[in-house]
């Protein structure tokens, strides 16, 4: 059977799951479904010897249960392609997740681990291939050490951010963590998915953030990464590269092993935070901007996250409906009438691009790196600064956090993000999820307005609910980030419409040099598509690595575009 | 930019939203009689639960995803906790089976009896907003 042919197999058991059409004759657990390729006798065996190892509490069969572990933004809600699993198993430790690895590895029985499964609109809870068997983690949620002196702490996959963030702060120590938008997932998950924050540069990357790992491969061993090969370590979370291959990165968005522990650099808690921002006048004025804002970045004269908005919109905190004269400045038959929007600017007593520099570190470093960075920024044509439009000396009190409008700049976890549900509108139908169209594109202006010109265009044309001006975001350092939000219906007509607006867009961006970072499982194959060079040379390496560490191919099968040898269908061209 | 900056000049579709959130608080109200006045024990493992769970959508303060849906939906109190009408059986469908964009819970995350102690601290968490103190220990 090709991979093909397991899909549509699995589709099938899916539809058969959705319609309730149990497995009347099952002689001791009562499924719903199977997994794929895998016999009626195979599939009992291995959930009796699973229920052996975690208990009856620990593995779900029921239809119910199975339902929790769809993805809850999935673009294929209520369709036959939405992903199920067909069973589910919840160890408590890593010597569980080494039984289970070593059972299913010989009888062949799909895997998908979740750390806390909340990797909601990248997949959540759900297996990539219907009728895995979703190993769950989420019960390995101890915070297994935070070392003051050094500034690490050591997790397990089950620990979110809040866990850790109430952990330290209970323990009194001062460090913050630095977390995604949605602060219910955790350390682990995001940084293998490779997850981004909001506080300092060196901290925001979260798996460049980590020191070591220790991993359980299919065959139920298990290796520590870095210092860790090291019996007794005493350096495990201080120096990453170890000895030899550094490998930490094979189990960053791939399906090559099941990550049990890792460890995280903290950031110590600064004195003060300040920013400022700097007024540009004209639509073009982005481009010798752009070029400053680099040369002070790679120096390290501003830390945080740059923020970069349009005044002539509002704030984020109080956007303005533009007009729709401004409209046809900005979406023009030409495009962007950049004369027009700098005459309109000045008309309004505003500029046409804000953006915000944070600065984190002593309260009179901070001054003076503002201080620094107005000087080399005052050359510009038409700049103008707004000094401490936000500045906190550390720590917080309650009441402060409290008013916090994106406490994850401060190393607070929060669902604040969430009230993105509340804004799309795409259609009459009710909003219930989110995916994103995520590219990297250079670090430029040039390339920031090409990229509002070309996918900005391309995404209202596809129908895909848009702002009046597409603006990268700044959260990887050395590169910008395209972000483009498609909400999720309960309509399957609406979702429909939306993933072939995302494939559009996929296609459309790789032909000008620009791929997504992540994604939306129902995506997977279409990403890796178009890292195509040589040949498709890297699915290639990462098929050879599949097959070497994962021979039987047990775990995530199509995670990132990785599948395993008995469910390709091809060799790429 | 963030995904709320980039969406925050959207129009709202809240119609659907409170035609939904209505009909749900309309089945909590035909089952309120399910909601007994002192749980106890129950209650105070159930804020437990909320405050590890559901504060950081329904809580209060700046950002709260939740507070705000019931609120733009024209829900007065929009705290689920100064709420009279939050029967256990909204609590257990709600986190079962999720509503427009909140999404459900699985049991490794709140265990069926956990849920009960929630479904029972929502059901009376007013009676205490109300008295200005939390659940104690009977």
């Amino acid at each position: 059977m090709n991979r093909r042919e397991m899909i549509a197999a699995s589709t099938v058991a899916a539809a058969t799951f959705s319609l309730g059409l149990g497995v009347a004759d099952a002689a001791e657990f009562d499924l719903v479904g199977l997994p794929p390729g895998v016999s009626r006798d195979a599939f009992q065996t291995a959930l009796a010897r699973f229920r052996a190892v975690v208990g009856d509490a620990w593995l779900f069969t029921a239809k119910a249960d199975l339902d929790l572990y769809r993805d809850a933004y999935s673009p294929y809600r209520g369709e036959a392609q939405d992903r199920v699993c067909s069973a589910a198993v919840a160890p408590d430790g890593v010597e569980q997740v080494r039984a289970i690895a070593r059972i299913a590895n010989e009888l062949k029985i799909p895997l998908y681990p979740i750390s806390t499964g909340r990797d909601l609109g990248y997949g959540g809870s759900a297996p990539v291939l219907s009728g895995s068997v979703v190993l769950d983690l989420k019960r390995m949620n101890r915070v297994l050490s935070v070392d003051e002196d050094h500034a690490y702490a050591v997790v397990e996959p089950g620990v979110s951010y809040m866990d850790l963030y109430k952990h330290i702060r209970d323990s009194g120590l001062r460090f913050w963590v630095d977390c995604p938008a949605p602060g219910w997932g955790g350390p682990i998950g995001n940084a293998l998915d490779r997850g981004v924050g909001s506080t300092r540069v060196d901290f925001r990357n979260h798996f460049e953030s980590h020191c070591g790992m220790e991993v359980v491969l299919a065959n139920g061993d298990l290796v520590r990464t870095g210092m860790g090969a090291l019996p007794k370590s005493e350096t495990w979370q201080q120096y990453k590269a170890g000895y030899g291959p550094s490998l930490d990165a094979l189990f960053c968005q791939s399906n090559y092993g099941i990550v049990t522990k890792m460890g995280f650099w903290l950031m110590p808690e600064p004195e003060a935070y300040r920013a400022g921002e700097v007024l540009i006048e004209g639509y073009e004025d982005l481009i010798p901007f752009m070029r400053v804002l680099n040369r002070l970045e790679n120096q390290r004269i501003f830390n945080g996250m740059p923020g970069l908005t349009s005044p002539l919109f509002g704030s984020p905190e109080r956007p303005i409906r533009p007009s729709a004269e401004l409209m046809a400045l900005l979406q023009g038959p030409q495009g962007p009438d950049a004369a027009g929007l700098r005459a309109a600017a000045r008309r309004l007593g505003t500029a046409m691009w804000s953006c915000r520099l944070r600065f984190y570190g002593p309260e009179a470093v901070t001054a003076a790196q503002w201080q620094y960075a107005k000087r080399e920024l005052a050359s510009l044509p038409g700049v103008r600064f707004v000094d401490d439009v936000e500045h906190f000396h550390f720590p917080l009190s309650d009441e402060q956090i409290n008013k916090l409008m994106d406490p994850a700049y401060f190393g607070i976890p929060s669902l604040d993000q969430f009230d993105v549900g509340l804004e799309f509108a795409a259609s009459k139908d009710p909003v219930i999820g989110h995916i994103f169209f995520t590219p990297i594109i250079p670090r430029t202006g040039e390339a920031a307005l090409k990229a509002n010109e070309v996918l900005g265009k391309a995404a209202r044309d596809l129908g895909v609910p848009m702002p009046p001006l597409t603006i990268p975001a700044f959260m990887w350092e050395r590169s910008l980030i395209i972000i483009i939000g498609f909400p999720i219906t309960a309509n399957a007509d609406t979702n429909r419409k939306m993933r072939e607006a995302f494939l559009a867009l996929v296609k459309l961006a790789a032909q000008h040099g620009w791929a997504e970072y992540r994604t939306a499982p129902a995506f997977y194959d279409a990403i890796m598509d178009t890292y195509s060079f040589n040949e498709h040379a890297h699915r290639r390496l990462c098929e050879t690595l599949k097959d070497a560490i994962d021979p039987n191919g047990i775990l995530s099968a199509g995670r990132y575009g990785i599948w395993p040898a008995h469910l390709r269908t091809r060799r790429p061209i | 930019m963030s995904p709320r900056d980039l969406t925050k000049t959207f129009s709202r579709a809240t119609v659907a939203i409170g035609i939904t959130v209505v009909a749900l608080v309309g089945l909590s109200i035909c089952l309120a009689a399910e909601a007994s006045a002192d749980h106890g024990e129950a209650e105070i493992r159930g804020k437990q639960v909320f405050d590890h769970w559901c504060v950081a959508c329904h809580g209060h303060g700046a950002a709260r995803p939740g507070t705000d849906a019931m609120r733009r939906n024209g829900f007065n109190p929009p705290y689920l906790t100064e709420r009279s009408d939050i029967a256990p059986a909204l609590t257990r469908q709600v986190v079962r089976h999720g509503i427009l964009f909140m999404p459900w819970f699985r049991k490794t995350e709140i265990s069926d009896a956990q849920l009960e102690d929630l479904a029972a601290y929502l059901a009376t968490a007013y009676q205490h907003a109300a008295n200005n103190d939390t659940p104690k220990h009977p």
